[in-house]
């Protein structure tokens, strides 16, 4: 049976794989899969950046709910009453605290191994390995000024914009404008053959309007750009702003201990989707950058034992090997480049032995 | 209040405004012996206190909310009329497939799945149970009437489920109006059966809002996609290796 289990599994990107294909089906295709209600409810428990789970509710993304507390809740209350009631900050609080407990217990992994559009990317990312496009990684210095952005995107249109509109200062149609950029609600309805999110609205206000282009320019850049360059959009992506909050609280979490061969090496680096240099200069707490989606990849590609470990509290799930990285390197390069199957066969002698 | 549109008996309900918290459910047409709410937290139906001005609802019957069931009887030698709505507001709530599938007796429209979040626009196609005595009842019509003006019949298939297409008949007053979008127009559906020598008659009223894509423009949205695209396309260039 372990045997069996790994040829099925024989790497943890595999069987990441096999955690983004269910969740991917659950979160898109959740509705048709188990029936809008259960879908309804489990879109609700997970954080999932899905408007496709329920094709005809559209599902619940943990920002939803953000946004429309600021704007109905926090804005309009603090409008009228010109105060902050325990009734306004408790919905506030349990949106939040529900939303974090997922990721005080399963990290960061939320990006990597759950996010629909994550996974979207990932996989035109391998895409245009195999179409040959070039592979452009975002160096070190870009990193610097990218990184902020997420972070604004998560302050400004999460919490302030609907605050805005809550307080009577933005216009009603800016209730939820992180919703109305954001790409995966494009993409993963898209993916559910419903084009009512990719039309754009024309009849409504100017505000709405100029949203509506900026996210189908953000889509369109978003798909088209991750044929070349790794996860292109969740560097700006707010919920992993989100996560980053608790990542050092979070049970499942990266480990690095120093290593001598650390400084000349950097394949991990070279390996990490989000390209950050951290993993390689840094490690222990440092080395757990904000950026990070726990994919781990560096801790496969870590050419060295025990260096870079994925851990749930004091056990480590999966922990970098020499061993395994030779056989990792075989078929794929750090980078992503897939490298061609050699079928070579078998001599008679080479059987007879086997 | 009657309606100008339907002769049929409609269900409104509406949340208390300005006093205790609570609902209040009136007919359109006529007068019932007894209002009834069922929930999925208590499905075992509740008997309404009738008032001056409609049933009511009290706080505690409401739960904590979610999906609430109206059904409204009368009855007499001849025929038993049952109007029947819900109302929906989002909160904890458990799921009402249990509730609104459990055996009640009569003549029922069941739908399938409540509309909930809006979601009964032009154009959608909703899913409805007839039964008799919680028999199906295949090949019998139903009829749904619009607001709008549409009357349309559709046939259950052979497990007694109709599905049911929402005409686009919003007016252009009526989306130019200020609500424009979320303009709501009411339908009903109803079904007729005679068993017994005593005619049942039962209908089913909610509201719907117009098709999502009349203020959407899919030309402009596939144009300004395909920009983005190409403000991508310097990304996906190979490039050449320095030293190579």
């Amino acid at each position: 049976m372990p045997e069996r289990l790994k040829q099925v599994v024989p790497t943890l990107s595999r069987f990441r794989f096999l955690v983004q294909l269910l969740t991917f089906a659950l979160s898109v295709y959740g509705g048709l899969l188990v029936g809008s209600y259960a879908a309804e409810k489990i879109s609700t428990a997970l954080p999932a950046l899905s408007c496709a789970y329920d094709s005809v509710n559209g599902g619940y993304c943990a920002l939803v709910p953000l946004q429309h507390q600021m704007d109905h809740r926090v804005g309009a209350v603090m409008a009228k009453a010109q105060q902050i009631t325990v009734k306004v900050l408790i919905p506030v609080f349990v949106t939040f605290s529900t939303f974090l407990l997922f990721f005080f217990v399963l990290g960061k992994a939320f990006c990597a191994w759950v996010c629909p559009l994550g996974t979207v990317q990932e996989w035109l990312f391998r895409l245009g390995r195999r179409l040959g496009f070039g592979m452009t990684p975002v160096p070190a210095g870009k990193l610097r000024w990218l990184r902020p952005v997420k972070w604004l995107v998560l302050l400004g249109l999460v919490f302030v914009v609907p605050l805005l509109a809550g307080l009577g200062y933005a216009p009603h149609s800016a209730g939820n404008p992180y919703c109305d950029i954001c790409p995966s609600r494009i993409v993963t309805t898209l993916l559910t053959a419903n084009t009512d999110e990719l039309a754009i609205r024309t009849g409504a206000d100017g505000f709405s309007l100029g949203l509506g282009i900026v996210a189908n320019l953000l889509a369109g850049f978003v798909v088209a750009a991750a044929l070349a360059v790794r996860q292109p959009f969740c560097r700006i992506c707010p919920m992993l702003a989100l996560n980053a909050v608790a990542r050092h609280a979070a049970l499942l979490r990266l480990s690095k201990v120093e290593h001598a061969k650390c400084d000349k090496c950097g394949i991990c680096t070279r390996a990490c989707p989000m390209d950050i240099p951290e993993i390689h200069h840094e490690h222990g707490r440092r080395a757990f950058n904000e950026d990070c989606t726990l994919c781990g990849r560096c801790a496969e590609f870590c050419p060295d034992d025990g260096v870079i470990r994925l851990k749930f509290g004091p056990l480590a799930l999966f922990s970098s090997a020499r061993e395994y990285y030779k056989r990792r390197v075989r078929g794929e390069t750090p980078e992503g480049e897939v490298k061609p199957v050699r079928i070579v066969r078998k001599s008679r002698q080479e059987k007879h032995v086997g | 209040m009657a309606t100008t549109w339907s002769s049929d008996a409609l269900l409104r309900v509406t949340m208390s405004r300005g006093e205790a918290p609570g609902m209040r459910v009136k007919a359109s047409v006529g007068d019932f012996d007894q209002v009834v709410l069922q929930t999925p937290e208590a499905p075992a139906p509740v008997v309404l206190a009738q008032g001056k001005d409609g049933w009511t609802v009290s706080k505690a019957q409401m739960g904590t909310g979610g999906h609430l069931w109206f059904i409204a009887t009368r009855e007499n030698e001849r025929e038993v009329v049952r109007a029947t709505t819900y109302f929906f507001f989002p909160a904890r709530h458990q799921v009402p497939t249990e509730m609104l599938r459990a055996p009640r007796g009569g003549l029922e429209i069941v739908p399938l799945r409540l509309q909930e979040h809006g979601g009964t626009r032009e154009g959608s196609r909703w899913r409805f149970l007839l039964r008799h005595d919680n028999q199906p009842l295949p090949g019998h019509l139903l009829t749904l009437e619009t607001e709008g003006g549409t009357r349309q019949q559709f046939m259950a298939d052979a497990d007694g489920v109709a599905e049911v297409s929402f005409p686009r008949d919003f007016t252009s007053e009526r989306l130019n109006a200020k609500e424009g979008m979320n303009a709501r127009q009411e339908f009903v559906l109803s079904l007729d059966h005679v068993s017994g020598g005593k005619r049942f008659l039962t209908t089913y009223n909610q509201s719907y809002n117009p098709d999502r894509m009349r203020e959407r423009s899919l030309a402009l949205g596939v144009g300004v996609f395909a920009l983005g695209m190409v403000f991508a396309v310097p990304l996906l260039r190979r490039k050449e290796k320095k030293n190579a």
